[in-house]
């Protein structure tokens, strides 16, 4: 992930280090550039733009460190600069008030309470998606790399510039809220718990 | 549970459930939930929706020809 710090690639080099080090991730980077858009076409000219971005900052890229964090990055950089703009998300989360958020420990008790681990067993692909998908997107993110990718904090907080204690806390918070979904979709899909 | 050790038992769920607790810290969770049935509750719930997100969302297909496109176009900038 370092830049700027390894020697220019020879063009025959260029080549076999894109292929051998880029390409085996086309598949990740696609599901990760769908669930930033929510649209096949972009995702697809998201994840362009970004192996030709990759392609010409080559030379930043040190062979045999991580590929796929470092694409990640240059992906979500490129979805803030294309997308997030035009886009309908919601706007840039408010960090003060989610620290506030994250310190308050009654949220936790409720929604722990209130969401069985049956009920999510139950629960289709479809449920969790829409649960996902209706996150904001920053909180949405940290999810993707942490749940389905399986990237460190450490690595986390390289892809989005941000502290390892902001992934932590950014992380905490996304959870809390997906549970809220799944408790209203659980609750509007009519699984009861059995405690009551 | 009082506020403080119920934020740092959800701070320890979290590092293990990640995958990113040392091994003192799993120990202490090891130890603490058997002992209490609300952090219990959490851990289990929380490991359900992490495996849940991983075996059970839908994925999309990548399109067949992105990857030819890409290579191709990566060949006019070299």
């Amino acid at each position: 992930m370092s830049v700027g710090e390894s020697m220019p690639y020879k063009s025959k080099d260029k080549q076999r280090v894109f292929n051998k080090e880029f390409m085996p991730h086309i598949d990740a980077m696609y599901n990760f550039a769908y669930r930033l858009t929510l649209d096949e076409d972009d995702a697809k000219d998201l994840v362009q733009e970004t192996y030709l971005k990759a392609f010409r900052f080559i030379n930043s890229f040190e062979e045999g460190t991580n590929a796929k964090a470092w694409l990640f990055r240059i992906l979500k950089n490129s979805f803030i600069n294309n997308y997030r703009k035009v886009s309908k998300q919601p706007n840039k989360v408010d960090y003060q008030e989610v620290e506030s958020y994250y310190n308050s420990e009654s949220v936790d008790e409720k929604i722990t309470t209130d969401l069985r681990v049956e009920t999510v067993q139950h629960m289709i692909g479809d449920e969790i998606t829409n649960a996902l998908n209706s996150l904001d997107i920053d909180f949405r993110t940290v999810i993707i790399l942490c749940d389905l990718e399986g990237f460190t904090y450490e690595e986390m907080a390289k892809i989005l510039d941000i502290p390892i204690g902001t992934v932590r806390s950014r992380l905490h918070r996304a959870r809390n809220l997906l549970k809220e979904k799944l408790v209203n979709y659980a609750t509007s899909m009519g699984y009861k718990d059995k405690r009551k | 549970m009082e506020v403080e050790k119920k934020q740092q038992c959800s701070e320890l769920l979290q590092l293990v459930i990640d995958g990113q607790a040392t091994q003192q810290q799993r120990h202490e969770l090891d130890e603490h939930l058997p002992k209490c049935e609300c952090c219990r509750n959490e851990f289990e719930l929380s490991l359900s929706i992490k495996e849940g997100l991983k075996s059970r969302l839908k994925k999309p297909n990548l399109p067949s020809e992105l990857a030819t496109s890409i290579q191709s176009k990566v060949l006019e900038l070299a």
